[in-house]
């Protein structure tokens, strides 16, 4: 039901970002989603790929500061109001959430998200049988 | 203008005297230390050999580490009954070093003390107030002492709230503070907050010591202030504040030689240095009961000035501190060695063994950050990396008695911990 994500500790400096995105390349990895937010001395750059354990591995050896999180990969229609829907749920049952960040794939949205409780969001997820991207299904981008 | 007319208008010829005389009796009276005994019977070394001030040489040096290995009472010369007061060192990495006092101790520092506030003016219609931290810090109850015995009105703010400080000037008419210098200009930006114009307060005199500063930075708090701003050197070993003073020439303080023999020595040969080069200080006490100390080497670097001063004072002049001859830090007044940080830094196993210590000037104030390598991300979670630093930080504090800024950096990017990696990186503008 879960998916892994890449976080990685980036300095909010002038060509940190540019530098990790080099030794992504340079180790042929796959970006399927990114995001990284602003903050005053350093933040985490979280990273969708496929094989995350493998890329984990890879970029550790590079010497970067990595970090394998389990997250959640919702997939939603494509209609209006279904985000909304989807998020109440686990407002209702209680559950922060505690990033969240977003893509396109094949006219479906994904809702990449972390939350406060992964066993209780997963009972949600089976209760209102929401779809969730694996990480087999990740395999395709590379 | 002399409080003690007689011991500080003494002649060359008439210093050395009463030093010699002194160090007889200090060495005799060393034979009640059980280190000073034991190190005595090593070195076969009777205090009757000890003739001349050259034959001080014959003494081994002693240093911190003497003090930390006899911790806490082994360094003694009278029993622990004679004593009333101790003062320790803030360290808690390896074994703090202790000074013992008896009366007569305390006495004669309040003596040295009031000396150097008379040498630059204070008297008894004074109103002193005292910035310095109390408690173990010696700079706190050093100078009320002092202050007290001179008769002055002492206020004793203690370090710290500004805007008190700033108060107690304006309503109780202080005309006299002891701060250290990075405090002065603290002082002056928040007074300017406040609408206050220095000038327009009784202030009129500055005691400034316990931190490395330069003249450029005396003449600036001397100018802000309106005040005459006169340079203090004490440490705790010896007692506190009182060792040397500036007198009203402003060139060189004055160490009081009744009280101690000064030798200047290269730290690496340990022998003595041309006259006037400069050096390591190396102290002997030869006014002091409970804890007296043969050649203590001091790690401060500094030389004696040439001359008569006009002052008619025959003591000696020390210049300005130029620094250490170990890696010890002066920050706020506070002793810092590196190894007090590594120490506590290496307890985060999410810490790599790198790490830099960055002092630098903001707002006039002196802050220091250390700078720590992220060796793992352990979390995908901002407040945890937070919880991290925010705990090295009052670990820190704890151990240093400053709070400083930590700041996790990026594997690999600060200096190898192999061979002599810069650990300090000083910014600061004095």
């Amino acid at each position: 039901m879960t998916i892994h994500q890449i976080s990685i500790f980036i300095e909010n400096k002038l060509g940190s970002l540019n530098e990790i995105l080099n030794i992504i390349k340079s180790e042929r990895l796959q970006i399927i989603a990114s995001t990284v937010s602003d903050t005053v001395e350093y933040g985490i750059y979280r990273v969708i790929t496929p094989e995350p354990r493998k890329a984990c591995l890879a970029l550790k050896s590079r010497g970067l500061a990595v970090n394998l999180t389990e997250v959640f990969a919702i997939s939603l229609a494509n209609t209006i109001g279904t985000a909304a829907e989807t998020i109440s749920y686990f407002t209702l049952a209680g559950i922060n959430i505690e990033y969240m960040y977003s893509f396109y794939l094949d006219n479906r949205g994904i809702l990449i998200m972390r939350t406060s409780d992964t066993a209780k969001t997963m009972e949600v997820i089976a209760k209102h049988k929401l779809n969730c991207l694996t990480e087999e299904e990740l395999l395709q981008f590379n | 203008m002399y409080l003690h007319e007689t011991l500080e208008t003494l002649s060359r010829d008439g210093i050395e005297k009463l030093q010699i005389e002194r160090l007889r009796k200090t060495l005799h009276h060393c034979l009640n230390s059980p280190f000073y005994r034991k190190r005595f019977a090593e070195y076969k070394l009777r205090p009757e050999d000890i003739k001349t001030l050259d034959d001080l040489r014959k003494i081994p040096f002693t240093t911190k580490n003497d003090l930390r290995e006899n911790y806490p009472f082994g360094m003694a010369a009278v029993p622990l009954e004679e004593t009333v007061r101790l003062h320790s060192s803030s360290g808690t990495t390896g074994n703090p070093t202790v000074v013992l006092h008896t009366q007569r101790d305390l006495d004669q520092w309040a003596e040295a003390v009031a000396r150097c506030l008379y040498m630059v003016g204070l008297r008894k219609s004074d109103v002193f107030q005292n910035s310095s931290g109390y408690g173990m810090f010696t700079g706190g109850l050093g100078f009320q002492y002092g202050a007290e015995r001179l008769g002055m009105l002492t206020v004793p703010a203690a370090a710290g709230n500004t805007l008190r400080q700033i108060k107690f000037i304006t309503d109780f008419g202080t005309t006299a503070l002891h701060a250290i210098p990075s405090y002065a200009s603290r002082l002056y930006e928040v007074m300017l907050q406040q609408g206050i114009d220095p000038r327009d307060t009784k202030l009129r005199t500055l005691l400034i010591g316990a931190e490395p500063h330069s003249e450029a930075q005396r003449k600036r708090i001397e100018e802000m202030l309106g005040v005459k701003a006169y340079n203090s050197f004490g440490m705790s070993e010896m007692c506190g504040p009182g060792v040397a003073f500036e007198c009203p020439e402003q060139n060189g303080l004055h160490i009081w030689e009744d009280y101690y023999i000064v030798e200047i020595i290269d730290p690496d040969t340990l022998e003595p240095v041309a006259e006037g080069e400069t050096g390591e200080m190396v102290l002997t006490t030869i006014n002091r009961e409970a804890m007296p100390l043969l050649r203590y080497r001091t790690r401060d670097l500094t030389r004696i000035l040439s001359g008569k001063c006009p002052c008619g004072r025959n003591h000696i002049r020390l210049d300005r501190m130029k620094g250490r001859s170990d890696d010890m830090i002066i920050l706020k007044g506070v002793n810092i060695f590196p190894i007090q940080v590594e120490t506590i830094l290496m307890k985060f196993k999410e810490l790599s063994s790198s790490y830099l210590i960055v002092l630098d000037t903001v707002n006039n104030n002196d802050e220091m950050s250390v700078e720590v390598e992220l060796e793992e991300l352990f979390t995908d979670d901002y407040a945890k990396l937070q919880g991290l630093t925010k705990e090295i930080t009052r670990q820190l504090k704890d151990e240093l008695l400053v709070t400083p800024k930590v700041k996790l950096v990026k594997k690999d990017s600060l200096p190898k911990s192999e061979g002599k990696a810069v650990r300090v990186k000083d910014l600061r503008n004095h």
